[in-house]
């Protein structure tokens, strides 16, 4: 298991570092830089600022000290957020990214697997249609479109829930923007433990513990449940990223101060170390959970338990 | 009244009918044989017994256990029946024990569920039966996962399963065609010791085991009853044609004599061939030899794990083997298929053991054919195939609109186009039934006679191999044990393993009671036993046997690997029989 995890960790570093090689040539493509302005500054400003901030130096020269400076957990200072370091930023803006993205993951999965038992257990039933056509509504109407609705009729209209995040005090300021991250996931994993939970009860075993004459109840809880669950639980990895671009979102058009909202503010400033610091935040934290996934894997299963 | 009666029962699908009008008892303490083809409604019957059979199935007719209609039962009353009076044993143990359950839980969630047991009782219960169905450290293996345990250990946990509840009826549904033949006998002789006074249905597609183990036995050909009646009766005489070629069918030994050895050159030589699978950390091959002559079939005989399939795949070139050599026609072959030239590729193919499987579903007859020579329009397609016994109308057909034996003469067709001088068969004749797999093999040995095809005929099963086979290779755990001509090979086996193998087949005739099989199973190639591999289930292991490895010698025209042969073989000859 702790080889395992090495080897998974050390396997992960060309991921990393090629995340961090295309993220880096990506911001500097686009046009435009960090100290353009709608006044144009005078050349000599220009120049001092681009020495101070090495910017003058050869991409590649940029590109290694900057990764010499990332190797060491210096992700560098921000150039459009003055006297503040991106680690600064990201640590102080995380908490409620992490707040909302957690919660979000968390209804997902327990909405999703609940409805998706539901539906494959009732498979001829009305249930069945109703979950499985809210799933297909969830999976097809993307966020964007989703939580201004959202805003719009339950804030707006009937004012049942706050619209604003920083004139609001209590936590019932979370409740849409979980919600409006959470609800494609639900559909989809709503629809992902339904598929599995099917295909498992239609398997070999399952005919052996009806033979022995197990209620459907047992059957489901002792027999299928965990075997059902790995395709969801396989689909957490992706599951993480998605909810990470979708914070994004969420957070702009919510106007939640995370991450998410200074990852876009850093993008259309061209504050370059930021974009790149939190690329290379998420990235790592991707790889991470990701092996997290995949070592809960092997908890469920014995067979691939066995072969670590 | 009888313990089970099934009354004039019909299932029915959409467009077909898989049981049409069947009737038949049985006793308390009965043992009926049910025996049919793929496709009968064997299995099908007894789905319907457990009320197990899909949703779109339409069941005609009446089951009544003790009397009692199971049709109209509603499902808490037949999930008692289930467990209590009938309880069933399937195929194969690994599909159908749960892989993500231990087995201890999966044996006690019956007892629990019924209330038969509670707590400490029940896991104290399940101890108990797994240390009946002869399951070695049963407190361990309690704990242990349906894979962490042998194919053999598997399916006597799954009979522990089934008698756990000490039903009146136990209803085996092919218990021992997933298993090696050595196990087979072991598995069908507990069956026996268990039962006490639970009536058996057992279900199979083989004669032989029918004749040892069933009182009554029961045809059913299409659906269809054929005849019923007493084993002993309806192998001596029976009514029906059909049963009377079925049983002639059956392979059994000393049905066929072996071909004349073949005095030809040798093409193809394996030497000291090393196969290894870092990845499981296992031997599969240990410094084997092989040579094969032109126009000889070599039959290669084992169990899982002796190495057969991994040898044949070394040659081909389809792993690439640690150490050895591939030699055609004296000149040595790179070890990777992927270096090899496309004209050393055309004098090697394949045919496989699952027919419909190993044909690309997506494409036709003839581009399966002709994939190999490039061209699908090109004459030789539909002469080979004609010479397979395939007509044109075949050429336009998918793969899933041939039956098991059409499908393999496709693949033979396939095999045979680039005019290859080696045929590799592995389990080629295995997935049929006994009629087709007869007229299979006849079609390759035609094949043979004329084209001087080089066969090597990977097989468990002794039976076949003896009609067909010029020399035969027994393998175990990665060596060869012994190799010779197969008649001198079935006459008088050599090696104590090809004497147990040569016991483990089931005789189709009630009247023998030959009754010796070897005990144990192969152990992992994981962790081979030192010395001789084979010592630990050998009944005459000495000493030395536990130690020293036994090399290869030739001794009386075969080369054998057992300390004991010289001393074995006087013991045999001296023996009254």
């Amino acid at each position: 298991m702790l080889r395992y995890t090495l080897r998974r960790l050390l396997g992960a570093i060309p991921t990393v570092l090629l995340v961090i090689v295309l993220a880096f040539i990506m911001v500097r493509a686009a046009p435009g830089g960090p100290f353009d302005a709608e006044r144009a500054l005078s050349p000599d400003v220009e120049a001092n600022i681009a020495r101070y901030y090495n910017l003058d130096e050869s991409l590649p020269r940029q590109f290694f000290r900057y990764l010499g400076g990332v190797l060491q957990g210096d992700l560098g200072p921000s150039y459009r957020y003055r006297d503040t370091t991106v680690s600064e930023l990201i640590a102080d803006h995380l908490p409620v990214s992490m707040m909302i993205g957690g919660m979000a993951m968390l209804l997902a999965i327990i909405v999703g697997v609940a409805l998706g038992i539901m539906a494959a257990l009732n498979r001829t039933a009305i249930t069945d249609r109703v979950v499985m056509g809210f799933a297909m509504l969830g999976i097809s109407v993307p966020v964007f479109v989703l939580a201004p609705v959202f805003m719009l009729f339950l804030s707006v209209k009937l004012q049942w829930l706050p619209a604003g995040w920083s004139s609001t005090p209590g936590p019932s300021k979370y409740v849409l923007p979980v919600i409006s991250l959470a609800l494609p996931q639900i559909a989809y994993i709503a629809r992902l433990s339904r598929a599995s939970l099917i295909d498992v009860l239609s398997s070999d075993f399952i005919r052996t513990a009806r033979a022995q004459g197990l209620s459907q109840g047992s059957i489901v809880r002792y027999h299928a449940l965990k075997p059902a669950m790995l395709p969801v639980l396989s689909y957490m990895g992706p599951a993480i990223a998605v909810i990470l671009t979708g914070s994004v979102v969420i957070e702009e058009i919510f106007g939640i101060p995370g991450v998410g909202q200074f990852f876009v503010r850093g993008a259309l400033n061209r504050d370059y170390t930021l974009v790149l610091g939190i690329v290379i935040f998420y990235a790592v934290l991707i790889v991470l959970l990701n092996l997290i996934v995949d070592l809960l894997y092997g908890l469920i299963d014995p067979r691939i338990r066995a072969r670590r | 009244m009888s313990l089970l009666e099934v009354d004039t029962l019909s299932v029915r699908y959409p467009g077909v009918v898989a049981v049409d009008g069947l009737t038949f008892s049985i006793d308390r303490g009965e043992s009926l044989g049910l025996v049919g083809e793929s496709g009968s409604g064997k299995t099908q019957t007894a789905m319907a017994i457990m009320g197990l059979l899909p949703a779109d199935a339409e069941v005609e007719g009446d089951i009544r256990v003790d009397g009692r209609s199971l049709l109209s039962l509603d499902d808490a009353a037949l999930n008692r029946v289930r467990a209590l009076e009938i309880s069933m044993v399937f195929q194969d143990p690994m599909q159908a024990l749960n892989p993500f359950v231990r087995i201890g839980d999966q044996i006690a969630r019956i007892l629990l569920e019924h209330r038969l047991a509670a707590g400490d009782d029940a896991s104290g219960k399940v101890v108990d039966m797994l240390d009946r169905v002869g399951l070695p450290d049963p407190e361990r293996q309690y704990r242990a996962y349906p894979h962490q345990l042998s194919g053999g250990m598997r399916q006597r946990a799954m009979i522990a399963a089934a008698l756990i509840t000490d039903p009146a009826l136990l209803i085996a549904d092919e218990p021992t065609t997933a298993l090696d033949v050595t196990v087979q006998a072991q598995i069908l002789d507990l069956l026996e010791e268990l039962r006490d006074d639970t009536a058996l249905l057992l279900i199979t597609h083989d004669l032989g085991v029918v004749a040892g183990h069933c009182e009554r036995m029961l045809v059913l050909d299409r659906g269809r009853k054929l005849e019923e009646g007493p084993t002993r009766t309806l192998f001596v005489s029976p009514d029906h044609p059909h049963t009377r070629t079925m049983i002639d069918a059956a392979p059994r030994l000393g049905a066929r004599q072996p071909p004349d050895p073949r005095m030809s050159e040798t093409i193809l030589i394996a030497d000291q061939v090393d196969v290894i699978y870092p990845e499981d950390q296992l031997q599969a091959v240990h410094s084997t030899d092989l040579i094969l002559k032109a126009g000889e079939t070599l039959a290669l005989v084992g169990e899982s794990g002796s190495g057969k399939s991994s040898l044949v795949r070394a040659i081909l070139g389809l792993v690439t083997p640690a150490a050895g050599d591939v030699e055609f026609d004296g000149i040595a072959l790179p070890p990777d298929v992927r270096r090899r030239k496309p004209a050393d590729l055309k004098r090697m193919s394949m045919v496989f053991q699952d027919p419909v499987g190993s044909l690309n579903p997506q494409m036709r007859v003839r581009d399966i054919v002709g994939e190999p020579i490039g061209s699908s329009r090109h004459s030789s397609v539909s002469a080979t195939l004609a010479r397979v016994g395939l007509d044109d109308s075949f050429s336009d057909r998918y793969p899933h609109q041939l039956s098991g034996g059409q499908a393999q003469r496709v693949a033979i067709a396939r095999a045979i186009i680039t005019q290859p001088r080696v045929l590799v068969c592995d389990e080629a004749v295995a997935a049929l039934d006994g009629t087709v797999r007869q007229q299979i093999i006849d079609l390759l040995m035609s094949i043979q006679r004329e084209t001087g095809l080089a066969i090597i005929f990977i097989a468990h099963d002794l039976a076949i191999v003896e009609g067909l086979s010029h020399r035969v290779m027994v393998m175990y755990l990665g060596r060869p044990v012994e190799i010779a001509t197969a008649r001198d090979l079935f006459s008088r086996p050599g090696h104590p393993y090809t004497r147990a193998l040569v016991d483990a087949v089931p005789e189709p005739d009630p009247l023998s009671n030959k009754y010796s099989f070897v005990r144990g199973e192969t152990p992992s190639p994981i962790a081979p036993p030192l010395g001789c591999a084979f010592h630990p289930r050998c009944e005459h292991a000495i000493a030395r046997c536990r130690v020293e490895l036994p090399k290869p010698r030739e001794v009386d025209n075969r080369t054998i690997a057992c300390h004991r042969y010289e001393e074995l073989r006087t013991e045999v000859e001296s023996s009254p029989n």
